[in-house]
């Protein structure tokens, strides 16, 4: 799926000799929605009381396995958008390769965590796709200026506007909801 | 069970849901702070103002020269832009299609070819030349040029019939201003402007949210293994489904009214130094709502509806991806009419305060786009009754294998499939 999402945006957007605010629009609005469909779905496979319960039960520590999915995921998205931002620069788009790559990641990061820590939280998956969609409109309406003072932080926007000061806090923010998600996890399993 | 009490029974199931909980919350934080910001009194325009805004004319003097200097900046620069499916994209010909766009600025023009050429291979531009549209090109030429320069460029460019008439942007004059606020005085009975705007914006919200709902509540049955115990109720699948269906809408529909009948206050208050037997002779206390039920009940009616048909068909929640890929793709095609026009989108973009103008003009295609939209949503809910009751006479759960039916090759390819083993 996340494939599938960067192979629309190439079918979509017009990748090709773009200038650094002109490509900060596609990796913006839609490479980075990759976040959310590989980071999401960690706790999916235990999503039924019944399997989770069977699982829980294993000498395999179960969380340790959801984190490792998570590692993975992470990885995994980190890679698609490097690979992606190299393949635009090789469509001659003037874009500082890592630079952009790490933006698109802190934001994608950043969706995915949302609707990690939703699902976690919730144990409901829906509520885990339909944070980081929420925030999404919230931002694209918005815009920066509308945010108020905390989300502006988080704009998920910035690069296209020429900043790239909110991709370190949604950097950390979505590695403090990770985290956060696995430390509320732990506990709700302690005290089941 | 009877229907009425089914039917409360959903709503509370509804309520309930922590989706439905996200789903006030996300609508409410919305407008509180993306449509609030816009809503404003419309003020009487004054003679002798700065400005009035701007408007688009028709006029071939305007649109002809701006149209053909932007052709020629973009030529010059191999950069074209276009919209093809509503996202921006940034096109770059090569050199056979660049000389022929040549050819049609040479023609538009009367500057030669080669010189135009010439200027577009300089990287300082230094070359660049003075060019005016040529007189003996009459208006209907020139739409054929454009026309073959959009084709050039891939369509959707800024040449093609739906973009032209940005070429014709003027500023507005008084006279112009004037008629634009008796239209919404008169013709909106000034709360119907700002209905337009609050439909805008919380369609956004309706062509998404719903389905996160309508997927929680259809994946709680299986979740909580209650699936056999409903099949074998007396109670027909047509009134299960449309039951639960009709739960979800009004459940959804309720906290969309309670913010319109909120607006309309907010809307009176605005006016409220005006004298009252001119306030009611005019304002339409009713707007909010009659724009909630006829502009966005349709949209909240398919969101959900693929939410139901997709996870009554799969138990999966496939659902959210589809609606999510046409939401998005929506939102972004959209933005080309986001003043009005409408075409076929699920959620009709109005984003000004006023246009009645447009409004008017495009009413039939927008009443023909929320019945078709609201029809389809029934067909979805009603398929998804007869899949509902073929779940429930077995037909997805058969252990015959070799059976071709279309519904379990479906069902194959999402979940659960049981098979007898060959051992």
């Amino acid at each position: 799926m996340a494939v599938a999402i960067l192979l629309l945006t190439t079918l979509f957007f017009g990748i090709n000799g773009l200038d650094a605010k002109a490509a900060a629009i596609p990796l913006e609005t839609m490479v980075a929605l990759t976040g959310i469909v590989l980071l999401v779905p960690v706790f999916a496979p235990e999503q039924e009381p019944e399997i989770r319960d069977v699982v829980e039960a294993k000498y395999t520590w179960h969380l340790g396995v959801c984190i490792l999915r998570a590692v993975v995921s992470i990885v995994a998205n980190f890679m698609l958008i490097l690979l992606f931002v190299l393949y635009m620069k090789a469509m001659d788009c003037k874009i500082p390769a890592l630079k952009y790559g790490c933006g698109t990641f802190a934001g994608s990061l950043f969706l995915g965590a949302l609707g990690l820590f939703a699902y976690g939280v919730s144990e409901n998956i829906a509520v885990g796709y339909m944070l980081p969609i929420a925030y999404y409109i919230y931002n694209f309406g918005a815009g920066s200026k509308n945010l108020g003072k905390l989300f502006s932080k988080l704009y998920l926007f910035s690069m296209a506007k020429g900043s790239f000061e909110e991709k370190y806090w949604l950097l950390g923010a979505g590695m403090i909801l990770v985290v956060m998600t696995f430390i509320i996890k732990i506990f709700v399993r302690k005290s089941r | 069970m009877n229907t009425a009490a089914m039917f409360f029974k959903e709503c509370k199931k509804t309520i309930k849901s922590i989706p439905y909980m996200a789903y006030v919350a996300i609508l409410l934080i919305f407008i509180l702070t993306q449509l609030m910001p816009e809503f404003k009194k419309i003020d009487e325009p004054q003679p002798e103002q700065r400005s009035y805004g701007v408007k688009y004319t028709e006029d071939p003097e305007i649109i002809m020269p701006a149209a053909i200097n932007n052709l020629y900046q973009e030529f010059i620069s191999n950069s074209y832009t276009a919209y093809p499916l509503g996202f921006y994209k940034n096109i770059k010909l090569n050199n056979k299609k660049q000389e022929e766009m040549a050819g049609i600025l040479a023609e538009v023009t009367g500057v030669s070819k080669d010189e135009l050429l010439q200027s577009a291979i300089t990287e300082e531009f230094t070359h660049v030349v003075q060019i005016d549209i040529n007189a003996a090109i009459n208006y209907e030429e020139f739409l054929y040029l454009m026309k073959k320069a959009d084709r050039i460029i891939g369509g959707g460019s800024m040449y093609s019939e739906l973009y032209l008439y940005q070429f014709g942007k003027i500023d507005k004059t008084y006279e112009d201003a004037l008629t634009e606020y008796i239209d919404i005085i008169q013709k909106d009975r000034v709360s119907g402007a700002y209905a337009r705007l609050f439909s805008d914006y919380a369609g956004i919200i309706l062509a998404v949210c719903p389905v996160f709902v309508a997927v929680t509540l259809g994946l709680k049955d299986k979740m909580s293994r209650m699936n056999d115990l409903i099949y074998t109720r007396q109670a027909s699948s047509i009134k299960i489904v449309f039951v639960r269906y009709f739960a979800m809408i009004s459940m959804m529909l309720l906290p969309v009214l309670l913010i319109a009948f909120w607006l309309t206050m907010e809307v009176v208050k605005f006016y409220s130094e005006e004298s009252m037997i001119n306030m009611y002779a005019n304002f339409d206390m009713l707007a909010f709502v009659k724009y909630t039920f006829g502009w966005l009940l349709p949209t909240l009616m398919v969101s959900t509806a693929v939410g139901v048909f997709l996870t009554g068909l799969t138990g999966t929640p496939i659902a959210i991806l589809v609606q999510g890929l046409w939401w998005f793709f929506g939102l972004f095609s959209g933005i080309r009419i986001m003043e009005g026009g409408y075409g076929w989108s699920l959620a009709p973009r109005h984003n000004i305060l006023g246009n009645t103008r447009v409004y008017l003009e495009n009413f039939k295609l927008l009443m023909v786009n929320r019945i078709i939209y609201a029809v389809m949503a029934i067909v979805l809910v009603s398929v998804s009754a007869l899949v509902y009751e073929a779940k429930r006479k077995g037909r997805f759960y058969t252990y015959d294998s070799n059976r071709k039916s279309i519904l379990i090759s479906i069902r194959k390819v999402f979940v659960n499939y049981e098979k007898i083993s060959k051992a």
